[in-house]
């Protein structure tokens, strides 16, 4: 079996909130492979979001090891997580979090402009995934003129643009209607299948659980269960 | 290119915000078109001064006897100053010339007795070089060359002396060997608005002067008057060279008329003063503003990092923003600075209302028109400064957004 895109090795992360020590990872281990498709499930305060934060490398861990791709998280500096994140993980956030002043052809080439990808094939590929989205004709449009759904598949274009290993989504339908969600739910499961793009979220929702090829669940900062369908 | 992407980020920033980037703009434009207005003003004063200060008190380059301005003793003269003036004149062939003679003694007339600063001078090239003959009262007359029993008398010295134009006064003065007493007739008064002047001052021709100080052919000072104040040391260099085997010294009038050139440094450096105190609270302004923008942005940011930008990014993102503000309101105020200068440089501002028709700053009568100057190299500097303090208001705030830590930044409402 090849080496896992993600590997967590016993993974503890304590926040400390006034007096009160927070243990939101107790020790987690879990390794995903390339072309995964896999729901971190659990209730609030789970701890969910925080091993995404971990395996996104936003997050340094109070103990334990985090490697993706072959890489140690644990240790790295700011500027190394920095181009980690840039050019190996994507990201999909609950809340969008689309540069305000950018357009949508400017957010999803935002990622590719970092790396110095050239201007000619940045144009070719934003243009490929924001039609591959179904955002073809709204590229000029700020995210202030498109809808929830819309903003949302920019923020998917802007994640799987620069062809991570990896795209990690917190929650990535919550703030979306029905059936917004599940034409995105459909995206990413295409391009899950289609362009092998891995894909870890972060999530409440039971569609994006049934879409899931694999549910971890996470209690109280440990996985109770790791259910491959 | 990753370069090109944040200063996109930034000038969209600016522009998202338009209302506070004029706002802010503006405020930095106001504090610089001021500085650049005062400095004009202020520059346009001092070349008033200058022109004024040297042409009536001295010269750009003065040929005075060896030790005079340590020891300014009046019988301590230039000799042969015919000959002087004409060694001059070569070496300078477009250099007004003009010598003078200083004479201090007392003056009678049949009421009252007076000291009197009176000085020689050469009509007809005294009224190429200063303005004295412009200050003539109603019913004077400029001196006649040939004239050497007339004098013109500041209008403060007539009236003490209580004497008109027509009157005698009788001039008693050291000579060179016992004292002399010279009768003199009032052709004229000189009103300057400057008391030292009016009131103790007289011209006469060179040749009554160096007849009362028994010393015919010689001068106080042979001055030399330029059109343009740059070639100063060039034109000090070449009568310098001239008179290299004379017993004088050749003086520039900033050594010649310390006072002055010293007043108008420490006025120079006090008009600094003010420039850096508006500059530190323009500056203040632009970091609270930048720093209320970051504030707001601070999710912004954090998605910005959480993406992959590096905090060093993040931190040029904000200094793009001070660079592109500082460019537009460095312009902006240069613009209304150099606007602002130009009615008063083509038709003067006149200050009479508030100083009077004639004021005296270090001792130099000024007119109360005074036409403000380009100063370039000022109004180069006070940009290049207003820029500059726009950049750095910018670094604090860009320090913090740098610092952020992309998942609490991305809580942030």
């Amino acid at each position: 079996m090849a080496e896992p895109i993600v590997q967590v090795r016993n993974l503890v992360r304590t926040y400390q909130q006034g007096q009160i020590e927070v243990q939101a990872l107790r020790g987690v281990d879990l390794d995903i492979q390339a072309g995964e498709f896999t729901a971190l499930m659990g209730p609030s305060g789970s701890g969910k979001t925080t091993l995404l934060n971990q395996i996104g490398a936003l997050d340094t861990p109070t103990s334990g090891s985090v490697r993706i791709d072959g890489q140690e998280l644990v240790g790295m500096n700011k500027v190394a997580r920095s181009s980690l994140r840039l050019n190996r993980i994507g990201f999909v956030f609950q809340a969008y979090n689309l540069i305000p002043v950018l357009t949508a052809f400017e957010n999803a080439e935002f990622v590719l402009m970092m790396r110095g990808v050239s201007e000619a094939e940045r144009k070719e590929r934003v243009m490929r995934t924001l039609a591959a989205v179904g955002l073809s004709g709204m590229e000029h449009r700020l995210p202030g003129e498109l809808s929830g759904g819309q903003q949302q598949r920019v923020a998917v274009a802007r994640a799987i643009v620069g062809e991570p290993a990896l795209v990690l989504a917190d929650e990535p339908t919550a703030n979306l209607d029905s059936k917004t969600g599940n034409d995105l739910l459909d995206l990413m499961r295409k391009l899950n299948e289609d362009q092998g793009v891995t894909f870890v979220f972060a999530t409440h929702d039971p569609k994006v659980m049934d879409a899931a090829k694999r549910v971890v669940t996470l209690v109280d900062g440990n996985i109770a269960k790791d259910l491959i369908k | 290119m990753a370069t090109v992407g944040l200063m996109r980020i930034a000038a969209r920033n600016l522009r998202k915000n338009l209302r506070r980037t004029l706002i802010t703009a503006a405020a930095i434009a106001g504090g610089l078109s001021l500085l650049i207005w005062s400095d004009n003003l202020q520059s346009g004063s001092y070349q008033a001064l200058i022109q004024t200060g040297v042409s009536m008190m001295a010269g750009h380059v003065v040929v005075q006897a060896e030790g005079y301005q340590a020891d300014p003793d009046m019988h301590l003269l230039v000799n042969d100053e015919d000959t002087v003036s004409k060694a001059v004149h070569t070496v300078v062939p477009d250099a007004r010339v003009a010598s003078r003679v200083l004479v201090q003694g007392l003056l009678q007339s049949p009421r009252n007795t007076s000291g009197v600063a009176l000085v020689g001078i050469e009509p007809e090239a005294e009224s190429t070089v200063s303005d004295w003959h412009t200050k003539l009262v109603d019913g004077s007359e400029w001196l006649d060359p040939a004239d050497n029993k007339g004098v013109l008398l500041g209008a403060k010295l007539a009236e003490s002396l209580e004497v008109e134009v027509g009157d005698k006064v009788v001039l008693m003065v050291q000579g060179k060997d016992e004292v002399v007493n010279r009768l003199f007739r009032v052709r004229g008064l000189i009103r300057t608005g400057t008391d030292d002047i009016d009131g103790f001052m007289g011209l006469t021709t060179l040749e009554a002067a160096q007849a009362a100080l028994e010393q015919p052919d010689s001068a106080t000072m042979v001055t030399v008057h330029v059109d343009n104040p740059d070639d100063v040391p060039q034109v000090q260099a070449a009568v310098a060279g001239a008179m290299a085997d004379r017993p004088v010294e050749v003086l520039p009038w900033q050594q010649a008329l310390p006072e002055m050139y010293e007043f108008i440094q420490l006025d120079r450096q006090s008009g600094r003063m003010m420039f850096f105190v508006i500059a530190i609270i323009v500056s203040m302004g632009v970091l609270n503003t930048v720093l209320m923008s970051v504030m707001e942005r601070v999710r912004e940011f954090g998605v910005m990092l959480a993406l992959g930008t590096r905090p060093g990014q993040v931190f040029r993102v904000i200094l793009f923003e001070g660079v592109l503000l500082g460019f537009f309101a460095t312009g902006l105020g240069l613009a209304i600075g150099l606007a602002a200068t130009w009615p008063g440089h083509v038709d003067g501002i006149d200050f009479a209302a508030m100083m009077g028709e004639q004021v005296e700053v270090a001792g130099v009568p000024m007119n109360a028109l005074i036409y403000p100057q380009f100063n370039w190299p000022g109004t180069i500097g006070s940009c290049l400064l207003a820029w500059l303090m726009t950049v750095l208001s910018t670094l604090w705030p860009a320090w913090h957004a740098a610092r952020l830590e992309p998942v609490q930044a991305m809580r942030q409402t």
